[in-house]
């Protein structure tokens, strides 16, 4: 198929792989290469590429899926409001996430939990229910933000007062920043996401001292990610390079940041498995404190504990990869998550799952 | 059985489906032919092999982009005949219909079922209707069962390493188009709703071919529900063998892979109900596919081979590999 089938390509792969060969013997040592991205986690898994990496070549998975992020306090605080009578609209995924004392949005009726496509049916929902709260979960980087900025701004402008969104969005460059200091990690580089890209621009990692190549999402895209990580430890350099120029501008896109920034501020903000990252987190302004869940309801979060024997902290920071955990593919399954990154279809232990590993039957 | 509600994936027809039939169903009903779990089973009458099978179906919409409830409820067990090798011969269907259907709708779905029972051969020669209140069917719903005779000589000899793996048409084309039914994802795009067609159609055409090859053919399965990875994990448990696809082998339309990559969904789990998965001896995939393709199977091929091993694993495009598991559903419910 035009413009897919040609970045999977398997002589351009090769021809990628080859040189990634090359560059990886000359290394010599172990590189560990993060992929921030949860698309790119997924589209490793799917293309099979991991098994095709030289030995001393490991790719880590990064905090890159805004659900897997998302700490246990948030969950356990819309479980209150959904017990109050609020109705809850959310993307798919969280829904299957169980809280801190195992309870699921996905186990109450639909009446009381709607999962949306576009953050903007909230406010039809608003509409049909006049008498019922709408809390929409806003939860994302930097690319699902300025929609919800568009959908809150929408209601502020109807006056739909019984809708409101409660944010758990983050931001990606102090994220990266808490990854290349953090001494465990040992990230010699990072595949930065390109979603993200395309609205921040190559200029909005400009400050981090870190080694970054911007990738698109296709097996040469992300294969030529990694080789100019390679190329740029071989040279002795640090630089954030754009390889996804079709998609990825200097400046990113302004539109989707002013918006973005009309509705939002930074803020503080907890991210599992990391804990609080300052600056990485969007609060909702004052002039729409009205549809700021966390206003509306007064609620304050305090961190709660991740579930007993789970890893996904550390599999987020890349200090592990999900087969080490001694809970996946046991008492840990998609069908049974007891971790976040088991739960999304962008998380890395469902990647594992799904792609690198055998199943016996059970 | 561990759960206590009966549950949306129990009717997936994957893992859950099968627990939920193993635990419940089968030590009750306890019947050698049953007991199998095929799509149809295999009786002895004298001395005639004959295939009995049934199946409910429950599609939504009722009217999807290239057929209908009508048509899907008589090739769906026209292929569970075939897939057991058989020839199918008789049909019979029950219908529960809801008060205040339309009866325009409901003539649409019966003309489409009889012109599909003829063209595939099949007599549909008796039947039933219950009217239930408002809501209680969801509009309609059919269950029909057939019957059929074995095609002499199939599936004489087990499934051993280096057989191959062929399929007869392009992949996941009523899973997809089911999908885009109830999204609306490719709506007002250029190539739209003209190509977006479910694949759904009676596989009589097969019978040539089946008869022709029938020392050849090993095993036969409709990749409905689960589409082609569910088969070929299935294959592999049930052969203790590895079965190995290779993606750029495997046929599939542009408007399908589109739609695939736009919503994440993997095409390797999407339903056909107009294709059948054949497993042959090694070296005689070449032959089988010229045979099907001089039959009107156009995008038949040969898509994968068995290997020593377990599990169901992919050659990816890329020139990766990668597991095919039950962690990758792709959950669109009520599809047939």
């Amino acid at each position: 198929m035009k413009y897919i089938d040609e970045y999977s390509d398997s002589k351009a792969v090769a021809f990628l792989l080859g040189k990634i060969s090359e560059l990886s013997l000359k290394i010599g040592r172990k590189v560990r290469i993060m992929e921030v991205c949860g698309t790119h986690t997924m589209n490793i898994g799917r293309s099979g590429l991991r098994k095709t990496l030289p030995e001393n070549l490991k790719l880590l998975s990064g905090p890159g899926c805004p659900v897997c992020v998302t700490p246990p306090e948030y969950l356990s605080a819309t479980m209150g409001l959904l017990e109050g009578g609020a109705i809850i609209t959310t993307f798919g995924d969280m829904t299957k996430i169980p809280d801190s004392r195992g309870r699921k949005l996905s186990e109450y009726p639909e009446t009381k939990v709607k999962f949306l496509y576009s953050p903007a049916d909230a406010l039809k929902i608003a509409k049909e229910n006049p008498a019922k709260e709408i809390v929409f979960l806003g939860v994302g980087f930097e690319t699902t933000a300025p929609l919800i900025a568009a959908v809150i701004e929408r209601a502020k402008k109807e006056k739909i007062n019984n809708f409101s969104c409660f944010s758990s969005h983050k931001v990606m460059p102090p994220a990266l920043k808490a990854l290349a200091d953090d001494r465990q990690s040992r990230v010699d580089g990072f595949l930065l996401p390109g979603h993200v890209s395309v609205v921040i621009g190559r200029k909005g990692y400009e400050g981090l001292d870190i080694r970054g190549a911007i990738a698109g999402f296709e097996p040469t895209d992300i294969l030529r990610g990694v080789k100019e990580l390679l190329e740029q430890i071989t040279g002795d350099e640090k630089k954030i390079v754009n390889c996804y120029k079709r998609a990825v501008r200097e400046k990113g896109n302004s539109a989707m940041r002013e918006i973005l920034y009309k509705v939002f501020k930074p803020a503080d903000a907890r991210w599992r498995g990391m804990g609080n990252i300052p600056g990485s987190g969007l609060a909702i302004k004052d002039e729409y404190a009205r549809w700021d869940t966390v206003e509306k309801f007064n609620l304050s979060l305090s961190a709660e504990p991740e579930p007993e024997g789970c890893r996904c902290g550390e599999v987020l920071k890349g200090r592990c990869i999900p087969p080490d955990c001694s809970l996946f593919q046991k008492s840990c399954t998609p069908q049974n998550p007891v971790g976040p990154c088991m739960v999304s279809s962008e998380g890395a232990c469902n990647a594992y799952f799904r792609y690198e590993v055998a199943h016996d039957e059970e | 059985m561990k759960n206590k509600y009966i549950k949306k994936e129990d009717g997936y027809g994957g893992q859950a489906t099968r627990r939920l039939i193993e635990e419940i169903i089968i030590p009750v009903v306890d019947n050698p032919a049953a007991d199998r779990m095929d799509d149809s089973a295999l009786l002895k009458v004298k001395t005639r092999n004959i295939l009995f099978s049934t199946d409910g179906y429950v599609v939504k919409p009722l009217f999807f982009p290239g057929g209908d409830i009508g048509q899907l409820a008589v090739s769906g067990t026209i292929n569970d005949i075939i897939a057991q090798g058989g020839e199918a011969k008789f049909i019979s269907a029950g219908v529960i219909v809801e008060e205040g259907f339309l009866i325009d709708n409901f003539k649409k779905i019966i003309e489409s079922a009889a012109a599909e029972a003829r063209s595939a051969g099949v007599e549909i020669v008796c039947g039933d209707i219950k009217v239930v209140e408002p809501g209680a069917a969801d509009g309609i719903f059919i269950t029909t069962a057939g019957i059929g005779e074995r095609i002499n000589g199939l599936f004489r000899d087990g499934i051993s390493p280096r057989d191959e793996v062929i399929v007869t048409g392009a992949v996941a084309e009523h899973g997809a188009a089911i999908f885009q039914a109830r999204n609306d994802i490719l709506e007002g795009t250029l190539e739209g709703t003209a190509v977006i067609k479910s694949d759904v159609a009676a596989l009589n055409g097969l019978y040539g071919t089946m008869e022709k090859y029938s020392a050849d053919i090993k095993f036969m399965r409709d990749p409905t529900r689960g589409g082609l990875a569910e088969v070929a994990m299935e294959l592999a448990e049930m052969a203790g063998m590895s079965v190995e696809l290779s993606q750029k082998a495997i046929p599939v339309k542009d408007w399908v892979k589109g739609l695939a990559y736009i919503t994440g969904i993997d095409y390797l789990y999407l339903a056909c109900e107009g294709r059948m998965v054949i497993i042959c001896g090694a070296g005689k995939a070449e032959g089988i596919v010229k045979s099907l393709k001089a039959d009107g199977f156009s995008d038949a091929a040969r898509i994968g081979e068995i290997k020593t091993g377990n599990g169901a694993s992919l050659k990816t495009a890329a020139g990766g590999a990668r597991y095919l598991t039950s962690g990758e559903i792709a959950q669109i419910p009520r599809i047939c």
